[in-house]
């Protein structure tokens, strides 16, 4: 372990402000006595032009191997100075930001003695840890310009018509012999009113033609190697296996709705249908007379199956008013629990259904309807929540609104390429406002696979994923730590001691990132950390009995020697 | 440059879709009407339904649109007019004074410390005249109202590098713009037409917004759930949703976000304060989006939160700094029942920012119902409004969560670069 | 620091909830106890059992790990698993002759200046309640 030799102190008195509260003089001293440091100079404004410029004069001039800056709190300037002297030669990292500001003076503003002792601490515990830290070099990845869309229905399409419009190359990958996904079975689409088929022919118009996208239908994907910038996904199917390599890989393999077996009588009396069944039948322009009952929330929101599909009340409201305005003699009634209808769009989709004489009836989740009839469907009985009334409606037909579930593929690909999915399989988001990242780089999801949306929102998120792969992979190459904790917050992953690792793999098993695996080395397994995946928390290394795994921000030797210097 | 793009609003849709354009190599102008970016999101405490705080997920987002080469923030900015030509806009840019020169501000405060001497030195109260800006938002420079200035040189005199400067002019750029993002968000709707809520008639009946910042860790209380009338601890807590939506008098539409905050609200308030019960009046609980059927699980297991499935006909005030009566019909039992509690929040609607209006009109982009930002149905693949090479996104078209403001910022971004492209190329 | 009478005490805070408090509690000047000093963080999850020991043995007098609320934690909650972890620690340090007490654990609550700063005084309180020489 080698330790930094030719240390650069400065201490930034805030406009002179700090040096009311501690004395820099004092400082001074202290940053002069470290082993190590070889000067240190005080200014005023640190971050201020003549400031940055001081500092620029400095370090060329004097060519330290690491700075240590006491000043204002690093969350202030530290990512400034940091990109400034990476740009005058040094390491980025190779800077160490000690906090007698906010943490320190302004905190004992009443107490100069304290201040001035801790100032000294906190400057001893910054020097602890540059001095023994240690880089190891940051890897450097090719990006391939190219992206892989598993799924063509309409976020998979967008998606891939977007991204070849920022000219990437694009494999758009499906499992049937058609591109579409469920898009080719909806009729019409909300809230607008178009024809699904009308939106999958312009959908199709941006890829057919597109030189830069290829097709691969009737195939699935058997595997998944690589990293991102470099994935290398096998395929198989149509002649035989092959393997695409791609920058970046986009999923939107979709969703389907359950099938309602065993509920309400679906599958025993002829008459009951699932709502996909009547969008063929409204595809097919068959005779919707009569009267419908639609029931939400068939097989959503009870015990087993808690979440809500999102769709299901837009879709029944939709063809509900449909089949109103069609048939005008018809009577329709909409069963509901809640009427998830939120927002502008949809609420006006909710009173024109109104307007257009669909009949609510809300029901509570203890008292679900009954669907009864012999051989075909008769009624319905369902206690009217709002009136208290138990209502038998005489039917035609009733039409389930099921929630989507999620493609069962989803696990498979989830364990190819190290995605995390939720309790009901849909593929997680990387964090809360990043809602179509995953916990890998370079993987994205869009659509109905991460979680129930319509047909227009699909499109959306595939447009959004196409932003932010055209902005992933625009450079030639990228480094590892740009993926750390989030995009521009430089993350720096955990290091392996080869030598030092007995192979325990408890690192392996407690990483929240799945960012750690086991490779050969010397006749045993050991521990191997993916750049691209690690966020650099720490949970291995505090695991590790040996020490032989370390957090590059906070190694043993770097922590202990601050404990030692802390109280000095 | 042609080959800009200008994005109106600094919020998180604003934010996500600079930082995408930038990432595809499209400068950006970032124009935002306050002194620091970040927009509403930065004035919640907690985000549904992580609970994360809301700060924390947009701060490396502001990081990286603070340092980004190819982003030009216009911080404390207003659209002063448009004018197109050759299939471009040339937007004129107003830069409003804040009379503290951001290039030598360090953020010191000793501006901000000894406005305070003086002010509680001459007995005045209110907000201060400097805006301090906290340590996660960009641009970290502190900024003067000048509307609450008494231009007094107090400040002038602490400040150590000379930043201050009262004669600081009013600056126009002038920029040319390619494409343009609707990202002005929204504002809260007003509920003083809502007689049956006696809003403003007890202090005790508050506005979502106003709860959400006053039992906020960093609010008034620190934390603790009190009363506004007598400072007492609030114990029976009353939510009130579609106060003024879904309603015909008011706003016929759905306010999309209300029922999550609420439950966000109560769940926090309870988290607070151990001896806290809260009641949720709902019409339709909206819990329809990724993880929100479990956060009102969360709510339920607690033991505290109990919801209700009624509109509250009348709000009660009973004496001054008295309790609350609430009177509605529980549509379960159907029969008409009274609550007594001690706070009512209600869930006050969601319109589109004040600003949306002069820039719908500066562009000739037509609003749709409810006065949003319209997105024409034959444009359903894109973000687009009537007018081609302006996109809107986030809660300038519509009721929108964070996240879902975000991906609608993502495509939008798109679409720009998209426009951008054929510009270049024709 | 000879002599004085303020506990001494080791705060290991994350840069993300904590960070942000002790910040904040410095911009509104708030006034914290003199005796502690704070390591920053990635993650409260980098936080080893030994390090914990080593700050004991050099005669810290408490140790504060501060992290983001245990559902919050960007790194895929890995703070979850820093509290199990942790909170272990706490049945060595009974055998080891420290009063539990001296160690700390704070998720999520110190992320404002007030809150920061009663975090801290709190500690600081506990600590002085506790005899002082009573360490291994």
């Amino acid at each position: 372990m080698s330790l930094k030799e030719r240390i650069g102190a400065f201490l930034c008195t805030c406009g002179k402000t700090l040096g009311r509260s501690l004395s820099i003089e004092d400082l001074k001293s202290q940053a002069l006595r470290l082993p190590g440091v070889f000067f240190c100079q005080v200014h005023d404004a640190l971050c201020q032009e003549d400031g940055q410029a001081f500092l620029k004069e400095q370090i060329q001039s004097f060519h330290p191997d690491g700075v240590l800056l006491a000043g204002c709190s690093p969350r202030g300037h530290g990512a400034l100075f940091q990109r400034l002297i990476s740009q005058w030669g040094l390491d980025g990292e190779a800077l160490e930001v000690v906090d007698i500001r906010e943490g320190c003076a302004w905190v004992h503003a009443d107490n100069p003695d304290v201040a001035s002792a801790k100032a000294q601490n906190l400057l001893r515990m910054g020097w602890a840890k540059l001095s023994r830290k240690e880089l190891s070099r940051d890897a450097s990845i090719p990006l391939l310009k190219s992206a892989l869309v598993v799924g063509s229905g309409p976020a998979g399409m967008a998606a891939a018509s977007a991204m070849a419009g920022q000219g990437l190359r694009v494999y758009l990958v499906e499992k049937d012999g058609t591109m579409g996904g469920w898009l080719r079975r909806l009729s019409f689409l909300y809230p607008s009113g178009d024809e699904g088929a009308n939106i999958l022919q312009r959908l199709k118009q941006e890829i057919e033609p597109s030189l830069l996208i290829t097709v691969f239908l009737e195939h699935e994907i058997a595997g998944a190697r690589g990293y991102v910038g470099n994935f290398q996904v096998h395929l198989r199917g149509g002649e035989g296996p092959k393997t695409i390599r791609a920058g970046a890989v986009v999923l939107a393999t979709g969703a389907q709705p359950l099938v309602p077996q065993g509920l309400f009588n679906y599958g025993e009396l002829k008459g009951v249908m699932a709502q996909e069944e009547l969008e063929s039948q409204l595809l097919r322009g068959q005779n919707l007379g009569g009267t419908t009952a639609f029931i939400q929330c068939a097989g959503s929101r009870i015990p087993q199956r808690p979440y809500c599909s999102s769709i299901c009340c837009p879709v029944a409201l939709k063809n509900a008013r449909l089949i109103r305005l069609r048939w005008p003699q018809s009577r329709v009634f909409l069963l509901y629990r809640d009427m998830m209808a939120p927002g502008v769009d949809l609420e006006h989709l909710y009173h024109q259904a109104m307007d257009a004489g669909v009949r609510f009836l809300r029901y509570s989740p203890e008292h679900p309807p009954l669907v009864e009839g012999m051989d075909c469907v008769q009624r319905v009985k369902v206690l009217d929540s709002l009136s208290g009334r138990e209502t038998a409606l005489e039917i035609d037909r009733v039409v389930l609104s099921t929630p989507l579930l999620a493609n069962p593929q989803n696990a498979e690909l989830a364990g190819m390429l190290s995605l995390l999915t939720d309790d009901y399989g849909f593929f997680c988001d990387r964090n809360l406002l990043e809602p179509n990242r995953t916990v890998t780089p370079g993987v994205y999801v869009c659509g109905t696979s991460r979680w129930p949306c319509s047909v227009q929102e699909a499109i959306l998120q595939g447009q959004a994923v196409a932003a932010s792969v055209a902005a992933l992979l625009r450079a030639q190459r990228a480094k590892a730590s740009d993926f750390g904790v989030l995009d521009g917050v430089k993350g720096w992953p955990a290091v392996v001691n080869e030598s030092a690792c007995s192979g325990c793999g408890n690192c392996f098993q407690a990483c929240p990132m799945k960012a750690i695996g086991l490779q050969p080395f010397d006749g045993r397994r050991v521990a191997r950390v993916n750049k691209v995946r690690c966020t650099g928390c720490g949970t291995c290394a505090t695991l590790c009995s040996g020490g032989a795994i370390q957090t590059q921000s906070l190694s043993d030797s770097m922590a202990i020697k601050m404990i030692q210097e802390a109280f000095k | 440059m042609t080959g800009s793009a200008l994005i109106i609003g600094g919020g998180v849709a604003g934010i996500r879709a600079s930082l995408d354009l930038a990432g595809m190599g499209i400068p950006v102008h970032l124009m935002e009407r306050e002194p620091f970016l970040g927009g509403r999101l930065l004035q919640l405490d907690r985000l549904y339904p992580t609970d994360h705080c809301a700060w924390c997920p947009v701060w490396p987002l502001l990081r990286q649109v603070g340092s980004h080469p190819l982003i030009t923030i216009h911080s404390s900015s207003e659209v002063h007019s448009i004018q197109e030509e050759a299939g471009a806009y040339q937007a004129t840019i107003v830069h409003l004074p804040t009379y503290i020169r951001g290039e030598r501000c360090t953020g010191c405060g000793e501006c901000l410390w000894a406005c305070a001497k003086k002010s509680t030195v001459a007995g005045r109260e209110g907000p201060l005249p400097i805006l301090r800006p906290n340590s996660y938002v960009i641009p970290k420079v502190f900024a003067i109202n000048r509307n609450l200035c008494g231009e007094c040189p107090g400040c002038q005199e602490e400040c150590p590098f000379g930043a201050i400067d009262f004669k600081m002019p009013q600056e126009t750029r002038l920029l040319k713009i390619g494409a343009v993002i609707l990202a002005s968000g929204f504002d809260p709707g007003r509920l003083e037409g809502l007689e049956e809520y006696s809003y403003g008639a007890h202090p005790d009946i508050i506005s979502a917004m106003d709860f959400e910042a006053w039992i906020a860790e960093s609010g008034p209380n620190a934390g603790q759930v009190l009363r506004r009338s007598d400072g007492q601890k609030v114990e029976r807590l009353a939510f009130v949703l579609c106060a003024g939506s879904r309603d015909r008098r008011f706003h016929e539409y759905c306010s999309g976000v209300c029922c999550m905050y609420a439950v966000k609200e109560a769940l926090w308030a309870c988290q607070r304060s151990r001896d806290l019960w809260a009641t949720i009046f709902f019409t339709d609980l909206r819990a329809c989006g990724k993880g929100f059927q479990e956060y009102v699980q969360l709510a339920e297991e607690t033991g505290r939160i109990q919801f209700i499935r009624s509109r509250p006909g009348r709000i009660q005030p009973m004496g001054e700094n008295g309790a609350l009566r609430v009177l509605y019909e529980d549509t379960t039992q159907r029969n008409t029942r009274e609550m007594i509690v001690d706070m009512v929040v209600l869930a006050q609607p969601i319109i589109p920012a004040a600003g949306s209006e002069n820039f719908a009109s500066l562009f000739g982009v037509d609003r749709g119902r409810e006065r949003f930002i319209l997105l024409p149905d034959d444009k359903f693949l894109s973000p687009a409004t009537s007018q081609s090479r302006v996109l809107a996104c986030g809660c300038c078209q519509g009721p929108a969560d964070a996240v879902q403001s975000v991906i609608s910022a993502s495509a939008a971004a798109l679409r720009a670069a998209e426009i951008l492209a054929q510009r270049r190329a024709a | 620091m000879r002599g004085s009478m303020e506990p001494k005490v080791l705060i290991f805070a994350c840069d993300w909830c904590p960070g942000l408090g002790s910040d904040r509690a410095g911009q509104d000047r708030l006034s914290l106890p003199s005796g502690f000093r704070l390591v920053r963080l990635d993650c409260a999850a980098q936080v080893s059992g030994e390090w914990v020991i080593k700050a004991f043995s050099e005669g810290i007098d408490g140790v504060m790990v501060m992290g983001c609320h245990l559902d919050a934690c960007r790194h895929q909650g890995a703070n979850h698993r820093a509290h199990k972890k942790l909170e272990t620690l706490r049945w060595l340090l009974d055998g080891l002759r420290i009063e539990p007490e001296r160690l700390c654990l704070s998720w999520g609550m110190g992320r404002e200046a007030l809150p920061f700063q009663a975090e801290v005084q709190k500690f600081v309180s506990t600590l002085k309640l506790l005899k002082t020489g009573e360490k291994a």
